[in-house]
């Protein structure tokens, strides 16, 4: 991410603004520059560095722009491609006039500095100098001739008389100085028409070498400020004595209207020589700032096409954000407001638009609210209801059920949820008196009717009811599973039996066993042969008939007694030994095996029922089957309960009977009071425990007693686990 | 008493590639005052050369500096810079060489004329000894410049670029007598 500042910096007008002005001004001092103009030509490689710089820069601030926009465009960012569109668009328009003002401006430019120049007027100009070198030379040509004359005639004069002879030479020539200059160059004589002239004008070197060689050297020599003059330098003939060369020279002023004219001439020719060379170059500057010029054009352009399409897209581009988050469903988004145009109407609406959906969703969400609240408190009240509620749609399709529903038809929500009745019925035939119960409650909207269907758990009866909802929303059916409520009136009925008959049929059996004793006694002494045998068999039959009575009926008191209970911790384990020994000591008592777990838990138990119990199991198993091996296990096992198993490898129970084994009177032994079971079942439930009953895989049957261990609570309901 | 030195640092003998070249220089204490002699070769490139036959002025500059010298730098304790303009004087035919600090004008009748002119400085008052200390220990450096930013503004651009206008010679260095 861009530093804030470098942001403004690039997107911001203002700093464009500034080194745009910057730089024209700049380009405007260049162009100062590029016409000589003093002020500024000793800027002009600073102000061209300078500009240079500048564009340099808004390069790169357009660049970064770009690049900007790129990454804009690639993340779909909103609006970046409209804004690109719009710069793409914004560029061309700049960009091509420009660019045609550009080439014709550059073709003027070439072409107007190449007007200036002209064949004529070079040919004029060079003409002019040769006509001022050629008047100027018949008057050089005329002091030649003079000074050679006042060379012979000074020639041999030295001293004050040379001097002399100078001044009056000079005099009469119009010479302004006169110098006559001996060996090495030693100025022997000298005349200036300016007697302040205390140093004479000396020929250089090389006029002294060619006086040397051509005893002559005749010049026109621009001299100072004074103008041009005419430089005669002659050699004096030679004086005896002397080896070396002496030399006059004479300095004739030029007319002064000649001297005017000819600096003039002189002036143009430099001028135009100068200007006409210098034409490449001039174009090349100009060239150059003008081709700045455009960059400059160019570039705010440019960067005024990213300024322009950021500003106009902006408020498309907040509208677009805003659109994205409503659809997202946020609707706390408003776009900030730009102006009073049409775009600004329009954000102004969106604002308007997404404050009343906001405050729609609000109410909606607060009406949902409550009825989630609504939903909430039906469910949890559902839930712990232990009737079973189920609606449905209008379509028959099941749209909820609580808890109790799952239980009592052993089916998971899930599977529940959506079903026609006709596919429930599918998916669990055995449900089918169900199913067509609660049509017929749906059709007819009958009272309740009691159904019995075969779940796991065995037979269970059900009591079911239904009515239809308010607004044809569909039908709720409420059932009831009153199977242990059935189980315990009839266990109740058959108590009630048990001691009617153990109270209405023991107390005869004794008088007539002691009856039938007493006629054995006093009339089978008396009797012989056939009689006495009659007599016998006779009263043998009834003592035992009412033997077995008494064993049947003391049966029945003992499942109708309910005596108190007297519990106490005990080892469940130890009492299984205890037991299981009675009868591994006895006959057979190899068949008896035990298999304990080690750490089993402590119960909470009165021991003589526990030990009625064992015997009960034990007992029933052994007469199962000739040879049956029973074994006797404990464990501990889920919910802080002590399991109890006695199995055996013998036929097993009778399918039919698995789910009743344990109501009184159930029993697939001819001999048999079927009453063992439903006591140990009755003894289990008075622990808090329960009892279930099955055939094992490998064949066999398995009575499971579950009870509680001694730190948990004994609980409350009876459980039945079918195995 | 007058003291003079003269040494003459011939370094490789004056090339013939456009450049300028300190060929020797010197110094000797004349009344008290440092007076430099030099020779400088003065090649002008020929675009150079053609811009002055073609009337552009081009003006060159022999700079001078007396150096105290220190144990890691040396501080500079006198500069003076020469700076001569060349004009083609097309009238006469001659060109025209002005010491801009003087105001003197030398005329030469051939370029080669005024290079050797240029490029001969005879007695040029460098320093007053009087400025100098006796303690310590000086040397001085003469060389010369081509000045592009006397150019016509419009050849400047054209100067910077090509290496043929930027003419000047390394500073020549000599220990200094006194």
């Amino acid at each position: 991410m861009a530093p804030p500042a470098l942001t403004r910096l690039a997107t911001g007008a203002a700093p464009i603004l500034g080194l745009g002005t910057l730089l024209l001004v700049s380009l405007t001092l260049m162009g100062e520059a590029t016409q000589d103009s003093a002020r500024f030509s000793e800027l002009y490689l600073w102000l061209l560095l300078a500009n240079a710089g500048g564009l340099l820069l808004l390069c790169a601030l357009i660049f970064w722009n770009l690049v900007r926009l790129v990454q804009q465009v690639r993340a779909g960012r909103a609006g970046a491609r409209l804004t690109a569109r719009l710069v793409v668009v914004f560029a061309i328009l700049a960009v091509t006039p420009v660019v045609v003002v550009y080439y014709f401006s550059v073709k003027f430019l070439h072409e107007g500095i190449d007007s200036w120049f002209d064949v004529r007027i070079e040919q004029s100009l060079e003409d002019a100098i040769e006509l001022g070198r050629t008047a100027l030379g018949i008057r050089m040509r005329e002091h030649l001739k003079q000074t050679q004359i006042l060379a012979s005639e000074v020639g041999d004069l030295s001293g004050t008389t040379a001097a002399r002879a100078l001044d009056d030479a000079r005099r009469l020539s119009g010479a302004t100085e006169m110098t006559l200059i001996g060996a090495s160059g030693k100025i022997l004589a000298s005349s200036s028409e300016e007697p302040t002239s205390v140093v004479p004008n000396r020929p250089g070197e090389a006029t002294l070498l060619q006086v040397k060689q051509s005893r002559s050297y005749i010049g026109l020599d621009p001299i100072g400020d004074e103008g041009l003059h005419i430089r005669v330098v002659v050699a004096l003939p030679s004086v005896v004595g002397e080896a070396e060369l002496r030399v006059l020279q004479a300095l004739f002023p030029v007319p002064e209207k000649m001297n005017t004219l000819a600096e003039s001439v002189e002036k143009a020719y430099a001028n135009y020589r100068e200007l006409a060379y210098l034409r490449t170059p001039l174009k090349a500057s100009f060239t150059l700032i003008l081709s700045m010029v455009l960059l400059l054009t160019l570039l705010t352009a440019l960067w005024a096409a990213f300024y322009s399409a950021r500003r106009m897209v902006a408020p498309l581009r907040g509208l677009a954000e805003g659109t994205r988050a409503v659809a997202e469903g946020d609707l706390e988004i408003q776009v900030p407001p730009t102006g009073k145009d049409e775009i600004g109407f329009l954000l102004q609406s969106f604002n308007d638009m997404t404050r009343r959906l906001k405050r729609a969703r609000d109410e909606t969400r607060a009406s949902q609210r409550e009825v989630e609240a609504q939903r909430a408190y039906l469910e949890a009240v559902l839930a712990r209801l232990s009737t079973g509620v189920i609606t449905l749609d209008p379509d028959g399709r099941v749209f909820t059920c609580n808890t109790a529903g799952e239980v009592i038809l052993e089916l998971p929500r899930q599977a529940l949820a959506g079903e026609s009745l006709e596919r429930l019925q599918q998916a669990a035939p055995a449900l089918e008196p169900f199913v067509r119960a609660a049509r017929e409650v749906i059709e007819s909207g009958e009272e309740r009717r009691e159904v019995a269907v075969e779940r796991a758990r065995g037979i269970r009866i059900l009591t079911l009811g239904g009515t239809a909802l308010p607004a044809a929303a569909g039908h709720v059916l409420v059932f009831d599973d009153i199977t242990a409520l059935v189980q315990a009136q009839r266990e109740a009925a058959w108590s009630e039996v048990a001691r009617r008959l153990a109270h209405e049929i023991k107390n005869p059996l004794t008088p007539i066993q002691l009856s039938a004793e007493r006629v054995r006694h006093k009339f089978l002494e008396r009797m012989a042969g056939t009689e006495r045998e009659s007599l016998d068999r006779l009263t043998r039959t009834i003592v035992q008939q009412v033997e077995a009575m008494k064993t049947m009926v003391n049966a029945f008191s003992e499942y109708a007694r309910t005596p108190a209970m007297q519990p106490r911790r005990l080892s469940i384990n130890e009492l299984v030994s205890d037991v299981c020994e009675l009868y591994r000591a006895g006959p057979g008592g190899r068949r008896v095996e035990i298999a304990l777990s080690p750490a089993v838990q402590r119960v909470e138990a009165d021991p003589d029922r526990l030990r009625q119990i064992l015997h009960n199991l034990i007992k029933n198993a052994l007469e199962a089957a000739p040879d049956t091996r029973v074994t006797v296990s404990t464990r501990d096992a889920a919910g802080d309960t002590v399991e109890l198993e006695v199995s055996d490898d013998g036929p097993g129970f009778p399918p039919d009977m698995v789910t009743r084994v344990f109501e009184p009177y159930v029993t697939s032994k001819a001999k048999g009071s079927g009453l063992g079971l439903a006591i140990v079942k009755k003894i289990a439930e008075e622990h808090g425990g329960g009892v279930s009953a099955g055939n094992r895989d490998e064949g066999g049957a398995r009575v499971v007693v579950t009870l509680p261990a001694a730190a948990a609570r004994p609980r409350a309901t009876v459980q039945r686990e079918a195995v | 008493m007058s003291l003079i030195a003269w040494w003459l640092h011939a370094d490789t003998g004056p090339g013939s590639e456009p450049g300028f070249e300190v060929v020797s220089a010197g110094t000797r204490l004349v009344d008290g005052v440092h007076r430099l002699r030099a020779h400088v070769d003065f090649r002008f490139s020929d675009e150079a050369v053609e811009a002055m036959e073609n009337g552009v002025a081009v003006t060159v500059s022999v700079e001078m500096q007396v150096l105290e010298i220190g144990r890691l730098v040396d501080r500079k304790v006198a500069a003076v810079t020469a700076r001569y303009r060349i004009q083609v004087h097309a009238l006469s035919r001659q060109y025209l060489v002005k010491n801009l600090s003087t105001g003197e004008t030398a005329t030469y009748r051939s370029f080669d004329d005024m290079r050797e002119g240029l490029g001969t400085i005879d007695g040029f008052p460098l320093l007053d000894d009087h400025l100098l200390d006796d303690d310590e220990s000086y040397r001085a450096r003469v060389r010369a410049i081509l000045e592009i930013e006397s150019l016509p503004t419009p050849l400047r651009l054209l100067a910077y670029l090509k290496s043929a206008w930027r003419l000047s010679s390394d500073w020549l260095t000599w220990p200094l007598q006194r």
